[in-house]
């Protein structure tokens, strides 16, 4: 460093600083194959980060304090935002910033404050979970080449059978060397119709039709290959947290969005999202006690049962079964299928799944099935 | 002379092979076979109902349907159709003809109205219900469960909580022992994860949503193995671009996959968070309708079928069954595909069906 760069304004200087290193990153990256640099995406990646990281350590040294620099500095770092409340991240600015809550005064500037820095978390989420995502992505193409070059190209086996090889959740046996020949006969698409497609249409294929099936073989290594990255990936701390983040901001945000969509649609008379979920809930706890109430009704008429326990207050017991049945559609004959709640709405909720003293005052629903169980 | 390429070479790398694969594929989708991929079309009539949920009953396919009654189901992660995906690949139908009396449950469809369905709703008082309806139709004083998946574990701890009326156990594919993959060399993905996830934000996703979309559940699945996800609709499906057949069964199993219903809110937290996380069942802290489930009290001939090759539930979680039954004669089976091929795949038909007609006949 210069003798005389001390008379220089220090921002002048922590500018200069930050120049070098992106020069030097700059210089590196134009190499060819050549430092840590390169044409490699991951290593300029992280020659970049380098850069960034000498910049704001010159910014400290030069306030004199590097740790205090560096927490002054954290809400303008990326990595930061998504730090909990103390550790000088997004969190503390924004508290800062909504200030503390009054019951009838600032309400609104508040939750549009809030609402802004759930989106701007969201985004960040989203940043995080795609870098993480693309780092394997990279290492995923790193080894199909290095396995490409080393010739570790899985044989070539029988065209994929359904629930063996493609699709999300059928397993991951056929692709393997020693599968071909255990699954060609059975699928029908196998060995045969490889050396038929490659004799047939003239693609310059050799005698077993091996060369003209070299794009097939690259894909079914690229495919292993990057199974095998994001099985590591899926079981490292980083990922389990971007996936969570991204959730948790994701799940902070709509909550914010749900609750400004119920307060119009409250203020103009329409129901909301909450009232409908309550509506389901007594829906369903009376539709509980209707079940419950049409095997006791059931049990009564068979002289027989026993009580099943539970906090349900059932009778399951042996109180099954008995009158004939109602024909091939056994729809509740006193309701619709779903089981109408003739009582009022509310009633004995809490009932439903307890004592069993829900008391039935939503008569008239969809049981009566002779002895079948009641459609309620 | 100066060395050429082998006779062999390919200087397109098979691009250009792969590309004329593609474009006959086109013409194959646009062809009426492509579109006739109705599944689960063996004869059933519907013999219950309680709201979306309905209880079928197989026509035979023999004189006298011996064995059973056996209730089939999936749980709620999936359709019960892939059993019957298609008419070489349908394990209903060998059942049938075999001579079982065969009844298949489907919980319909949820939504968010049916967000307080719980796992004590479908695997007590549904499966109690529509075993009674098997049973009046069958004339049996007892029957078979068949689970399968989630619907496995409503089996096992329907067996367990009201074990009278059920003659024997079958489960496919079912988890049971939800850390049992720790043990492993390769843990299973989907537990580890569930089990890592910060506490509360699965109740605070359901909260919110009310349930737990099939979608979500598509894209969790999914990216489980994105590479064989990526390829499914590419490298695959030109693959079988030449062969009519194997391209109507992917367009099959497209449409079952397609088909995937919501995961009722209350159910989804209990299946998450009691057992993927906290794995309840096994430890004897799993309470269904104010009950504990004791695995033990299940008191009937089980059969346990598992997939050697399945990343959604890891063999161990399936297997670790047999050490929790007390005087119960047991039988697993292991079959070598994934997931879903164990009803699906060519290489699972001949051994599936077979190991439970025999089971069966054991059964009575």
């Amino acid at each position: 460093m210069a003798a005389d760069e001390g008379m220089e304004d220090p921002l002048l200087r922590l500018w200069r600083e930050g120049a070098r290193a992106f020069a030097a990153m700059a210089a590196r990256a134009g190499t060819p194959a050549g430092g840590d640099g390169g044409a490699d995406p991951m290593a300029r990646l992280d020659t970049l980060s380098s850069a960034w990281l000498r910049f704001l350590e010159s910014m400290a040294a030069a306030a004199g304090d590097v740790e205090a620099a560096r927490s002054s500095y954290g809400p303008f770092d990326p990595a930061g935002w998504l730090r909990a409340p103390g550790l000088g991240g997004m969190a503390d600015f924004w508290r800062w910033l909504e200030g503390p809550a009054f019951a009838d005064l600032f309400a609104d500037e508040r939750r549009a404050i809030r609402e802004t820095r759930e989106w701007l978390q969201f985004a960040a989420a989203v940043e995080q979970y795609r870098q993480v995502m693309a780092r394997a992505w990279i290492a995923t193409f790193r080894r199909f080449a290095e396995r490409l070059a080393a010739d570790d190209a899985p044989a070539p086996t029988p065209a994929s059978d359904p629930g063996e090889a493609p699709g999300p959740n059928t397993g991951t046996s056929s692709t393997g060397p020693g599968s071909g020949a255990g699954t060609g006969a059975g699928t029908g698409t196998g060995a045969g119709t490889g050396t038929g497609t490659g004799t047939g249409t003239g693609t310059g294929s050799d005698a077993d039709g091996t060369a003209g099936r070299a794009w097939d073989i690259a894909v079914r290594l690229w495919r292993d290959v990057a199974d095998e990255e994001m099985a590591r990936v899926q079981t490292s701390e980083r990922y389990t947290k971007a996936v969570a983040d991204l959730t948790a901001t994701h799940l902070a945000l709509r909550a914010s969005v749900t609750a400004r969509v119920s307060a119009m649609a409250d203020a103009v008379g329409l129901p909301t999202r909450a009232e409908v979920d309550d509506l389901h809930e007594t829906i369903h706890a009376l539709r509980r006690e209707v079940r419950q109430l049409g095997r006791e009704i059931r049990r009564a008429a068979d002289g027989r049962g026993g009580d099943r326990g539970g906090d349900r207050g059932g009778d399951r017991g042996g109180g099954r079964g008995g009158g004939p049945p109602d024909g091939p559609e056994q729809a509740g004959a006193g309701g619709s299928p779903e089981g109408s709640a003739g009582g009022s709405a509310g009633v004995s909720t809490g009932g439903g799944r307890g004592s069993g003293q829900g008391s039935g005052r939503g008569g008239g629903t969809g049981g009566g099935m002779g002895g079948r169980p009641g459609g309620s | 002379m100066a060395p050429g390429p082998s006779p062999g070479f390919d200087p397109s790398f098979g691009l250009v092979d792969a590309t004329r694969r593609m474009i006959r594929l086109c013409g194959r989708l646009s062809d009426g076979h492509a579109h006739d991929t109705a599944i689960a079309q063996t004869p059933a009539d519907t013999i219950w109902r309680d709201g979306k949920i309905t209880l079928s009953r197989y026509r035979p396919l023999v004189d006298t349907p011996r064995l059973g009654p056996v209730l089939a189901f999936q749980g709620l992660i999936g359709r019960q159709t892939m059993l019957d995906l298609e008419p070489g690949r349908s394990l209903v139908r060998r059942l049938l003809a075999a001579g079982v009396d065969l009844y298949a449950l489907d919980w319909g469809s949820p939504t968010r109205a049916d967000r307080c369905r719980d796992m004590a709703d479908c695997a007590v008082d549904t499966l109690a219900d529509a075993l009674d309806a098997m049973l009046y139709a069958s004339g049996a004083a007892r029957g078979v469960l068949f689970g399968v998946c989630q619907g496995g574990t409503f089996a096992a701890c329907h067996a367990a909580l009201e074990p009278e009326r059920v003659k024997g156990l079958a489960l496919a594919v079912a988890p049971i022992d939800f850390h049992a993959d720790r043990a492993s060399a390769t843990p299973g993905q989907l537990n580890h994860w569930l089990r890592r996830i910060p506490d509360g934000l699965i109740e605070r996703l359901i909260a919110q949503d009310g349930n737990v979309s099939g979608t979500l559940t598509a894209h969790a699945l999914n990216a489980l193995a994105p590479g064989r996800w990526a390829t499914r609709y590419t490298a695959d499906l030109a693959e079988i671009a030449e062969d009519p057949a194997a391209l109507q069964t992917f367009l099959r199993m497209e449409r079952w996959l397609a088909d995937r219903p919501d995961q009722p809110g209350a159910l989804a937290r209990t299946w998450l968070v009691e057992l993927y996380r906290e794995n309840r069942l096994v430890e004897g802290r799993f309470l269904l309708d104010g009950r504990r489930v004791d695995l033990g009290a299940i008191a009937c001939p089980v059969l346990n079928v598992y997939a050697r090759d399945d990343h959604i539930v890891p063999p161990p979680c399936s297997t670790a069954l047999s050490q929790h039954l007390r005087n119960v004669a047991y039988r697993a089976v292991e079959v070598p595909t994934g997931h879903i091929g164990v009803f699906v795949s060519k290489r699972a038909q001949p051994i599936v069906a077979p190991a439970m007609v025999a089971w069966l006949q054991h059964v009575g």
